[in-house]
């Protein structure tokens, strides 16, 4: 039995090989990328818009509050990262409905593809808001002893954050699998939107987490930068509990 | 192996890939178009501020003139209204003035009227009453009563001055007319010597006396020269109180006019005359 789209090889020369991950990964950037530009090339600053651009603005401003709140931080910087995390999985979800395609969010090395790009860019976000020793430092906060137990955490929630995903959509596909073999007509339709619900959800807290991860990174320089007793002090324990409760 | 490093790389180059792409063609246009339009509706609404400042401003002007315009119409109006207000009280005035002017016109000429008529009233209630009384002693004259105005004459000559006598005969003798015994009766001879005696008394008697009879006399006796005439007959009396009632009443009327007031005609006073009053002329 096939536990995801990775044994699914249509295409093999050594170790490259052209399997069901990534072809219905190529499946969704097409979409995405064609669906926008036909969208975008038309776009007017007009009072009245198409209802394309009505739609991707309003996706786009969606997106735009969502890291806007949780980082209390301007949005534009991170949102080409978090707005694709969240519109890829998204994407890929949405589409599970349509039989035949292999979601490759169902894929345990596409989860980690994009654990491993969360896990490198908060450091990138990190360094580049307030350099290398602001932010190394942190590691060793509140204590040096607490370095290890900083850099375990990092890891683990790179890890988390992609066995969540995958598991939450393997576990989906599984179901409606299981149920098919059981009862073919009525439960895989309930399982299959529910599974609909889950992938939404599943989308929404993977970017959130990667950008609580990223705003974390990035804010300590901003909470060391400011005087005492600003209102974004308490901002770090907003997100650890944000992260906390999502997780 | 769940975990397909070769895919994970892959897909990792896919998802950059993607991150590209959708910021090439999804954020920055959108973005952008969000940015512009945001832009314009914030320079619209400036813009819309701007205008409505201006009209604002305009309106707050337009009020003022209005005020103006509707206080200068008070103005106006006040002032049209007191003038019309002095125009009807003087054409008013002027109405009563001249409503005054006829009334007192017509007063005038109603007075007028009245007086006259009055005037006529009395002259002819003195007329007619002189009429009546002429009438009335001519019914009653007759040759006994003449005799006695005749004695009364002879008495009232011989009671006369002398000078007075003297002077008429002297005119008489003077002038060439002889002197005229006139009577309303024809005298008898007594009479006559009685009237000759009582007149040449102490005197020399210059002529002989033409007699002559003149029923306007009514009764009595008169004689004249030239220039001279001692008379004592009713005609006179009648005459002297006619005359006398016409100059009292034209004196009453006189006297009201003078006064003003439109007195009610006073009853007439006819005054008798007594003989002593005769006239001597």
């Amino acid at each position: 039995m096939a536990i995801g789209p990775d044994e699914l090889i249509y295409w093999q020369w050594g170790v490259v090989k052209l399997n069901a991950t990534i072809v219905f990964t190529w499946v969704i950037m097409v979409i995405m990328a064609g669906g926008a530009w036909l969208i975008t090339r038309k776009v007017t600053d007009a009072p009245t818009i198409g209802r394309g651009q009505n739609m991707l603005e309003a996706i786009v401003v969606l997106v735009r509050d969502q890291i806007r709140e949780v980082s209390k931080q301007p949005p534009d910087r991170f949102l080409p990262f978090v707005g694709t995390l969240f519109l890829f999985i998204a994407m890929s979800n949405l589409l599970n409905i349509v039989p035949g395609f292999q979601a490759p969010t169902g894929s345990l090395s596409t989860t980690t593809a994009l654990a491993l790009c969360v896990f490198v860019a908060v450091p990138i976000y990190g360094i580049s808001q307030q350099g290398w020793r602001a932010y190394l430092r942190q590691y060793l906060q509140p204590s040096v002893f607490m370095l290890p137990f900083n850099i375990i955490g990092e890891l683990s929630r790179t890890l988390a954050l992609a066995v969540r995903l995958f598991g939450n959509v393997m576990s989906g596909t599984m179901i409606v699998g299981v149920l098919i073999s059981i009862a073919p007509l009525f439960f895989p339709v309930i399982m299959t939107a529910f599974g609909l619900l889950t992938g939404m959800i599943q989308a929404y807290i993977f970017a959130i987490l990667a950008m609580v991860y990223i705003a974390s990174a990035t804010r300590a320089h901003s909470d060391s930068a400011e005087a005492p007793g600003e209102t974004h002090a308490g901002a770090p324990a907003t997100t650890g509990l944000h992260s906390s409760k999502e997780s | 192996m769940l975990i397909d490093w070769f895919t994970v790389v892959a897909q990792i180059v896919n998802f950059l890939i993607l991150v590209w792409l959708l910021r090439r063609l999804l954020y920055g246009p959108v973005l952008r178009a969000m940015q512009a339009r945001e832009a314009r509706i914030a320079a619209q609404s400036a813009e819309a501020l701007a205008a409505k400042q201006v009209a604002e401003q305009e309106a707050a002007e337009l009020r003022r003139l209005q005020a103006q315009l509707e206080e200068s119409r008070d103005q106006v109006l006040a002032a049209a209204r007191q003038e019309a207000e002095e125009r009807r009280k003087e054409l008013v005035a002027q109405a009563r003035r001249e409503l005054d002017e006829a009334r007192a016109g017509w007063y005038r000429g109603l007075q007028a009227e009245r007086e006259a008529f009055l005037r006529e009233l009395r002259r002819r209630l003195g007329s007619q009453l002189c009429a009546i009384s002429r009438q009335a002693l001519a019914d009653l004259a007759d040759a006994e009563l003449e005799a006695r105005a005749v004695a009364l004459f002879v008495r009232r000559l011989a009671a006369l001055e002398a000078d007075e006598r003297a002077r008429l005969v002297a005119s008489a003798r003077k002038g060439t007319r002889p002197i005229f015994v006139r009577s309303a009766f024809p005298l008898d001879d007594a009479a006559r010597r009685a009237l000759e005696d009582a007149l040449f008394a102490g005197l020399d008697k210059p002529n002989k006396l033409t007699y002559e009879q003149d029923p306007a006399l009514l009764c009595g006796v008169e004689i004249s020269t030239q220039d001279h005439k001692i008379a004592w007959t009713m005609a006179d009396y009648l005459a002297a109180l006619e005359r006398d009632i016409l100059e009292h009443l034209e004196g009453e009327i006189e006297n009201g006019r003078r006064n003003g007031a439109l007195l009610p005609a006073p009853a007439l006073r006819v005054e008798t005359t007594t003989p002593e009053q005769s006239h001597a002329g």
